[in-house]
């Protein structure tokens, strides 16, 4: 079984993305939130500016959320093998 | 027949900049009406929309009526920036006791009814007493006539408005009732351009006066203070309200909530049995999208556009396939709610309860409840009525509009319906208060728990925006601690804001200091010098009144919780969602507390009087209080 993290896109992400979801290859010690976003741009240049910077900086208005449990603005926040980073709007409900 | 008006001098009097400074008070069973005033110092201390017509309320003795006896009073609100270049502002306020939990209930409804309404030259409309038959108000800038509505009788709220939109033209802005209204229905709504203000009753309290139909026209207009600035401000806040921060309600509606609570395990399904809907994907609004033509609209003078389309793709039950506005509640309350995952079903439910004038929410959450009743063999005389089975579905809405066989039960809303069904039924019953519980499953999300026990309105998302708490890097949704209450006094003195003034919600996330710019925006509307801190204690004052309304009509401690069983079980494949009656009990005196109130909830006179309130709500040792 690879190293993998699982992204998933909601909402307005899930709609310019084109797709719901991309997996990322992780190592043993993971990646962090921002290289994890990063890829999503470099996958999705067309996410650029909206959600977050090509950097992996969340713009504001989004927030991610890891596995369903926490959320988080924190790039640095370090993401394991196999959990799940959901990338959606901060304004959840309404 | 016209009405004589009378006007006192003091409604003659300059009022402040972005007020009439006046209301009209119409009373139905003398055919008479009154133009009255407002002081300024009471337009400062309520703002308009929510907070004035709670003022204006209580004033006129609603807490000390029925709320369908003849003298209860049905008050419509304006706001200071009604008319005003500034986005999303075109809204009212629908306040009355509501039928459905006895306690206050405020809702608010967009467009051109705001606009067409202040126009008459007032802030607020009154509207008490009771016409003999059916009859609609017609309200010509300040001549008002009752006039035969016999033939409208039954019609549904878009054919009404279509019926009165021929008879009277375009200049008339209507708010109507369709059959629910009518039949007295506990949670029908009252329908403006097919949006409804729509929870807890506000329908039902027009239907008991006889009163079919509103229809305003009026050319007064209002001072603004500062016009050149306003211009300038409207300008630049409809430019920030194209950004991020809207992009989810502009391209895709509130539906988009559906996919991301479900994921969260809080999308309330099957009678709040689980948090998950194996479907729900499918009724994500891109897939949607994909599935049926999509067309968007707006509110009027509003930049946002969130209003989202979709057209079923045949027609059916006597239902046409006319594009159906979707909104994640109908969505969720007449879907997993209902364990029904067919969307052209949904959406047709959503269009049925639309013409019948009922609100989706209630109506999902009871017709959901008795599907568990059926199940669990409680309820015997409506079997077919089935978890998943949209014919079910759209069969108890029609019966639940008109009124008939099981129809008449369903109609009085869960609570009611329960408690004829027995203690078991009760423990299920989605409620707070009455009002039938939102789409946001509380076990998963703790600080909307808490919120939902001590809404004044009962289970209620737009008073309490806990959700954003909860949803959040603020707090642990499923451990909320009692030091993190203060988020939900926030987001409920935020909602009195919004309510009051009045913008929508959506904007919220445009705002980088929600009260310093809405103090600014009223500096350039009204001429106030009005600052942060001053709105602050107008959003706490206003939730307080709300309160000291519901102290009048009865309310006790006890009613601030959430059903029994949301306090003994973990829905179905979520055991980390939990919360017990101790837990909440702790988090709802912690709130009371934090609020100024007393562990209990009884507000004392040392937290009224900073407020400004003493003098409306009387001596606070007349109602009973407990340290």
């Amino acid at each position: 079984m690879p190293l993998q993290i699982c992204i998933e896109f909601y909402g307005s992400v899930r709609l310019r993305a084109g797709e719901s979801s991309m997996l990322l290859p992780a190592d043993d010690i993971g990646i962090t939130v921002g290289q994890a976003l990063s890829s999503v741009t470099r996958r999705f240049p067309q996410l650029i500016g909206f959600c977050c910077g090509s950097d992996g900086a969340l713009q504001p208005g989004f927030v991610v959320n890891v596995d369903g449990q926490l959320f988080t603005r924190d790039d640095s926040h370090r993401l394991l093998p196999g959990q799940t980073l959901l990338v959606l709007s901060a304004d959840v409900g309404g | 027949m016209l009405l004589p008006l009378t006007v006192s001098a003091e409604s003659q009097a300059v009022p402040t900049p972005g007020y009439h400074g006046r209301y009209l008070w119409v009373d139905l069973t003398s055919a008479t009406a009154e133009l009255r005033s407002i002081s300024a110092r009471d337009l400062r201390r309520f703002l308009g929309g929510s907070g004035l017509a709670t003022y204006l309320l209580l004033y006129h003795g609603g807490a000390n009526c029925g709320p369908t006896d003849a003298e209860s009073p049905l008050v419509f609100s304006y706001s200071p920036l009604v008319g005003s270049p500034l986005t999303t502002s075109a809204k009212f306020a629908v306040v009355s006791r509501s039928p459905l939990t006895g306690m206050i209930n405020d809702s608010l409804v967009s467009s051109a009814f705001a606009l067409a309404g202040k126009r008459v030259g007032v802030d607020a409309m009154v509207i008490t007493g009771r016409c003999e038959t059916a009859h609609y108000l017609l309200v010509d800038g300040l001549r008002c006539e009752v006039r035969s509505a016999a033939m409208l009788r039954g019609r549904s709220c878009r054919d009404t408005e279509q019926a009165l939109r021929k008879e009277l033209g375009n200049e008339f802005q209507l708010a109507v009732i369709g059959p629910a209204g009518e039949n007295g229905v506990r949670y029908a709504t009252i329908s403006h351009d097919g949006r409804h203000a729509g929870r807890g009753g506000n329908g039902a309290v027009m239907g008991s006066k006889n009163l079919k139909a509103i229809a305003v026209r009026g050319d007064q207009r209002v001072a603004w203070a500062h016009p050149l600035e306003l211009q300038l401000a409207a300008k630049e806040l409809s430019r920030r309200s194209f950004g991020s921060s809207t992009s989810k309600y502009r391209e895709l509606g509130t539906a988009a909530n559906l996919s991301v609570l479900n994921r969260l395990k809080a999308l309330p399904t099957r009678n709040f049995q689980q948090g998950e809907f194996a479907e729900a994907e499918q009724m994500d609004p891109v897939q949607l999208a994909q599935d049926y033509h999509h067309t968007r609209s707006s509110c009027a003078a509003c930049t946002i556009g969130c209003e989202h389309m979709y057209q079923p793709t045949s027609s059916t039950q006597g239902i046409s396939g006319q594009p159906v506005r979707v909104e994640y509640e109908n969505l969720f309350a007449l879907g997993p709610l209902c364990g029904i995952h067919d969307v052209d079903a949904v959406l047709r439910a959503s269009q049925l309860c639309d013409d019948m004038g009922i609100d989706t929410i209630s109506t999902g959450g009871t017709v959901a409840f008795a599907m568990e009743c059926v199940e669990r063999g409680w309820l015997t005389t409506a079997p077919w009525l089935r978890f998943g089975d949209s014919h079910a579905l759209l069969r108890a809405i029609e019966l639940i509009g008109r009124r008939e066989g099981v129809g008449v039960e369903l109609g009085l809303g869960s609570r009611a319906f329960s408690v004829l069904l027995g203690p078991q039924a009760e423990s299920i019953a989605p409620h707070v208060k009455g009002l039938e519980l939102p789409g946001y499953e509380p076990r998963a999300a703790q600080a909307m728990a808490v919120g939902f026990a001590v809404g004044t309105r009962g289970a209620d998302h737009n008073r309490s925006g806990a959700y954003q708490v909860d949803f959040s890097e603020a707090v642990d949704r499923y451990h909320l601690r009692t030091e993190d209450v203060h988020h939900l006094l926030e987001t409920e003195d935020q909602a009195a804001l919004f309510d009051s003034v009045i913008f929508c919600k959506f904007l919220r996330g445009v705002f980088a200091d929600l009260f310093q710019d809405v103090a600014e925006y009223l500096r350039l509307v009204t001429g106030w010098e009005v600052t942060s801190e001053e709105l602050r204690c107008t959003a706490r004052r206003i939730v307080t009144l709300k309160k000291m309304f519901n102290v009048r009509a009865g309310w006790v401690p006890s009613d601030d919780t959430l059903p029994e069983r949301m306090l003994q079980q973990s829905p179905i494949g979520n055991p980390q969602a939990r919360i017990t009656s101790v837990q909440l009990q702790d988090l709802v005196r912690a709130y009371n507390l934090a609020r100024g109130w007393t562990a209990e909830g009884w507000v004392p006179s040392d937290t009224l009087r900073p407020l400004d309130l003493l003098d409306l709500v009387g001596d606070p040792s007349t109602v009973p209080q407990s340290s």
